[in-house]
């Protein structure tokens, strides 16, 4: 059956060649593989170079998804994220745009752009949803591909778009210190601070620092930089004030500078500033210089006190030489022998304010002031303010210090050697003496003055009290009527007459002598006993039995014979000598007229006194002696009554004091003889005449009694005054008791209160002497109603 | 015994199915031209086969949908998306995905080429089932655009400007070339050589 099958022509069997028999379709695939291929090589050729950055942390970095930006371009993106052999870092490949990569040079910077809330903005909040992306910054010239880059863990200070000046910013306090804080200059941003880091030591904080361009060229070497951070508020002489740069740096923090001084270099990169804490700050330190090597000492304090912080300065005469560098405890009993607590504190002391060279080395400025050691320099705490209390170290030079050198081996530093501090705790003593006026019982003090006050005014109130007054008053105006009265007024010169008239008894005495002398009365008396002796030998004779009073008898003839009549008699001649002298004196010659009416007055007197004359009676009493004895001697036969009365008299003769008698007699002649002879004294005379003058005016009046009529009546003034006196002291115990009672009260008050006080001891003084005043009051009171007349004697 | 059209000095229509003498070369009905054989029927499958190879790498390599919404953007290429929906649970979802996207034409690839050398050299399989499978590779093979349906669709109701949006990935389009190029393959194969092989198992058979 096949022969029948018929021939099926077969199409383009007769063109066939190298693609004979291809169908067109073939082109498709073909067309399909060239323009993969063509993809392909299309894709390669527009890849670019791959880049690998090493991250410490690569949070939100997806492969694939994360790109990078070049001016916030997308200019790569992630590839791969990996780790390293260690993982301790993770390598990110990007892949890099080709037209950007000859720029990616070592140069370059790359980091991540997170989300930031900080305090000087927000930044990167695009990347809250759509993931992080990695920033790269390079500059414009092509240096040729890295491909392997740091990366940074925040954005550097000089990005393509940011130029300027990079220096060293550094403080000794991070506070003013901060990422991302603004450098402003009149308010102006011009800078900007980086990362701060710790310095090795500890010591410092730095943070390198941008200064735009082109701003920088605001900054020399003599520029300091300040922190403006917060706000200050300085109270001084010309009031007070606040100061703050701008809100932002209040928050944030901010550091401006200025150029205090002219003079300095120009700015150039890698500087290194200190950043004071404030503008006033910044200004000292220009003309204190920050030059010369610091050496650092330890000073190990005994006393444990508090005060001394970090930064306190270390001054020396007044100048500020250094700091402390910080304070902290040391207990060390095998060095010290006990577990106290020490300060141990670490100063820094700048050579260059010692004014030593600031080129010597370290150990040479420690020589020089080991030198300064030797002769007495010490360190010592001191209050650095009285109000602040803060405490300062000094250096002072104590010339009685005991010897002592640096100890080069101290830990951590040559040891300094320390002497006595010098604090006073203000506070501590103010608070004691509040504490002490506080413990005062004021309140009560007050209550008991009020109880006191309240007493003494019902006390004044009361009406004896309030007719007091009246009654001294009347009391003064009486005794001011005695004293004020004539008789009173009258009685000096009544006394001086009494005085003259005694100065003319005196002178009777002495004429009485002379009338004794006259009387004979020795004589007399010689003859009375020439009669007793008679009528004792009569008795004698008469009674042998009587030898007692014969006895007696010699007895009394003995003191008799005894009698100084020898010296009487010298000193009566020498009295009438002297009295011849005076007499015979041209004065006592010249005034005759009163000398002979005194005479006739005294003569008068003597007279008168010679009436009653003792001279007379004593002859008289002798007579009578004699009398008697003759009676006796007449009766003397079988009376021994007689005998009895005789001896009676015997011995009242006996008593009769004649030793005295004589004694005194004598005293007054030689009274008189000195009187005498003081008055051949040349003012005697006048005196003698004055005096015979008063004597004759007292005579006068003691005639006329005018005297006695003056004491009279001053007597009775004096009465009556003591009778209103005595009316008055009457009223003054009732006023004593009050004022006892009141005191009383007082003191009773005052003794509840603290006797230690002042206040309370002059209280309790004032109360006592009141009280001792109104003691004497009683007194007075007391004595003149007892003595009404001491008002006038004055006693 | 069987009788082909070709033993018979006939030749079929493919268009009206008209059955003409072996010497016409055109249908007299509808025009379409007549070939008892497509001698070039290999050579188109296999053309069109390769390049649906070529086509369907980079579908499965680069994303099929690049979708943007605020601030994220991702692409996802079929497996990718697949996995990821079976990740969230997703399983169902996840199967259609994969059997749509990757198994029927897989599935097609390996049917087409096996049909097409079971016609040069012959299978175990009988002729009866080859043509089964023909025929359900070339009825399946319209399915396989269901992916491009869905990331079509996606595209056009998913653009909310900025919030989010869905752009197709250079995927859909390599993948619906894929897709294209297989159905044409398939469409390439001229199922009566798949009969011939059978006229000459017969033949051999009596020998």
């Amino acid at each position: 059956m096949s022969s029948d099958i018929p021939d099926i022509p077969q199409t383009g069997q007769d063109r066939r060649g190298l693609f004979a028999g291809a169908h067109w379709v073939w082109l498709v695939p073909i067309a399909a593989v060239l323009t993969a291929v063509w993809v392909a090589l299309q894709a390669y050729n527009d890849q670019g170079p791959l880049v690998q950055i090493v991250f410490d942390d690569a949070a939100g970095i997806l492969p694939n998804e994360t790109e990078l930006r070049f001016r916030n371009v997308a200019v790569g993106i992630v590839e791969d994220v990996q780790f390293n052999d260690d993982l301790s870092r993770v390598l990110v490949d990007v892949r890099l745009d080709k037209t950007v990569a000859p720029f990616v040079d070592a140069e370059a910077a790359f980091w991540i752009v997170r989300p930031q809330v900080t305090t000087s903005g927000v930044s990167g909040l695009e990347t809250v949803l759509s993931g992080v992306y990695i920033e790269g910054t390079w500059d414009t010239v092509p240096g040729g591909l890295a491909s392997l880059h740091e990366a940074n863990d925040r954005a550097p200070l000089i990005t393509t778009f940011k130029r300027g000046t990079v220096i060293e910013l550094r403080s000794t306090r991070a506070a003013g210190l901060s990422a991302n804080t603004p450098i402003l200059f009149k308010g102006i941003e011009v800078g900007r601070l980086g990362e701060p880091t710790i310095s090795v030591n500890g010591q410092w904080v730095s943070a390198p620092a941008i200064l735009y361009e082109p701003h920088d060229q605001l900054v020399t070497t003599a520029t300091r930089f300040w922190d403006t951070s917060g706000f200050s508020l300085s109270v001084g002489p010309s009031g007070a004030s606040l100061d703050f740069s701008s809100v932002a740096s209040l928050i944030s923090g901010g550091i401006t500078f200025g150029t205090l001084v002219s003079g300095g270099e120009p700015l150039r990169a890698g500087l290194v500033y200190e950043v004071h804490p404030n503008e006033a700050a910044a200004r000292n330190s220009v003309f204190e210089g920050s030059s010369g090597a610091v050496v650092r000492l330890t000073l190990i304090f005994d006393d444990n006190v508090s005060g001394l912080t970090a930064d306190a300065a270390v001054e020396w005469r007044g100048l500020r030489i250094g700091r402390v560098a910080n304070v902290s405890g040391i207990v060390d009993p095998d060095r010290f022998g006990d577990s106290r607590v020490r300060l141990l504190s670490t100063v820094e002391i700048n050579t260059a304010r010692l004014g030593i060279d600031a080129n010597l080395s370290r150990s040479e400025a420690i020589d020089f002031l080991d030198e300064r050691v030797v002769e007495g320099l010490r360190a010592r705490l001191v209050n650095a303010s009285l109000l602040a209390g803060g405490l300062k170290v000094e250096l002072i030079t104590d010339p009685d210090a005991p010897s002592a050198t640096i100890n080069r081996e101290g830990d951590p530093f040559p040891l300094f050697p320390v002497t006595d501090s010098e604090v006073s705790d203000v506070a501590l003593s103010a608070e004691g003496v509040l504490e002490r006026v506080n413990a005062l019982p004021v309140e009560e003090l007050l209550d008991s003055a009020i109880r006191f006050l309240d007493n003494a005014a019902a006390l004044v109130a009361s009406d004896e009290i309030r007719e007091t007054p009246g009654e001294i008053l009347g009391l003064l105006s009486d005794a001011r009527g005695v004293i004020g009265s004539d008789e009173v007024q009258a009685l000096p010169e009544d006394l001086r007459v009494l005085m003259t008239d005694l100065q003319a008894a005196s002178a009777d005495v002495r004429g009485l002598l002379a009338d004794v002398r006259d009387a004979q009365a020795v004589d007399r008396l010689l003859a009375a006993v020439d009669q007793v002796g008679l009528a004792a030998a009569s008795a004698e004779t008469a009674l042998d039995d009587l030898p007692d009073l014969t006895e007696r008898i010699a007895t009394f003839i003995d003191g008799a014979n005894a009698l100084p009549l020898d010296a009487l008699i010298t000193q009566a001649t020498d009295f009438a000598r002297e009295a011849q002298i005076l007499l015979s004196s041209d004065d006592i010659r010249a005034a005759p007229g009163a000398v002979v009416q005194a005479f006739d007055e005294l003569s008068g007197v003597l007279n008168d006194i010679t009436e009653a004359n003792t001279a007379d009676q004593l002859s008289a009493a002798l007579t009578d002696a004699s009398a008697a004895a003759t009676a006796v001697e007449e009766a003397v036969a079988g009376l021994p009554s007689v005998v009895e009365r005789l001896d009676r008299i015997a011995a009242g003769a006996e008593e009769v004091e004649l030793d005295t008698l004589a004694t005194e007699l004598e005293a007054v002649l030689a009274t008189a003889s000195r009187l005498f002879g003081d008055a051949s004294d040349a003012d005697l005379p006048d005196a003698l005449a004055g005096a015979l003058a008063e004597a004759e005016a007292a005579l006068a009046e003691l005639r006329a009694g005018g005297l006695i009529d003056s004491a009279n009546a001053t007597m009775s003034s004096a009465r009556e005054a003591a009778a209103a006196i005595e009316t008055a002291a009457d009223e003054l115990p009732a006023l004593a008791n009050r004022l006892n009672t009141t005191l009383a009260q007082a003191q009773g008050t005052l003794r509840g209160y603290e006797e230690g006080s002042a206040f309370s001891r002059e209280t309790l003084r004032a109360l006592n002497e009141i009280e001792r005043a109104a003691k004497a009051l009683t007194d007075l009171a007391r004595t003149i109603q007892r003595n009404p007349n001491s008002l006038i004697l004055g006693r | 015994m069987t009788v082909t059209a070709r033993d018979k000095g006939l030749v079929a229509c493919r268009e009206c199915a008209r059955v003409w003498p072996a010497d016409h070369t055109h249908c007299e009905v509808c025009g379409n031209a007549l070939q008892s054989r497509d001698t070039q029927s290999l050579q188109k499958v296999w053309a069109w086969w390769i390049a649906g190879i070529i086509a369907y790498i980079p579908a499965n390599l680069y994303p099929m949908l690049t979708t943007r919404t605020l601030f994220h953007t991702s692409e996802d290429t079929i497996i990718a998306g697949a996995l990821d929906l079976a990740a969230h649970g997703a399983f169902g979802i996840a199967a259609i995905i994969l059997i749509a996207s990757v198994v029927i034409p897989l599935g097609k690839f390996f049917a087409i080429a096996y049909l097409a050398l079971a016609v040069r050299r012959g299978a175990r399989w009988p002729p009866g089932r080859q043509y089964i499978l023909y025929e359900v590779v070339e009825y399946i093979g319209r399915w396989s655009m269901i992916d491009v349906f869905v990331v079509a669709i996606l595209c056009s109701l998913v653009q909310l400007n900025v919030a989010a949006s869905i752009t197709p990935g250079i995927a859909a389009l390599t993948f619906a070339l894929s897709v294209i190029f297989t159905m044409l393959s398939a469409q390439s194969l001229d199922p009566r050589l798949i009969w011939d092989r059978i006229e000459t198992q017969d033949t051999k058979d009596p020998a």
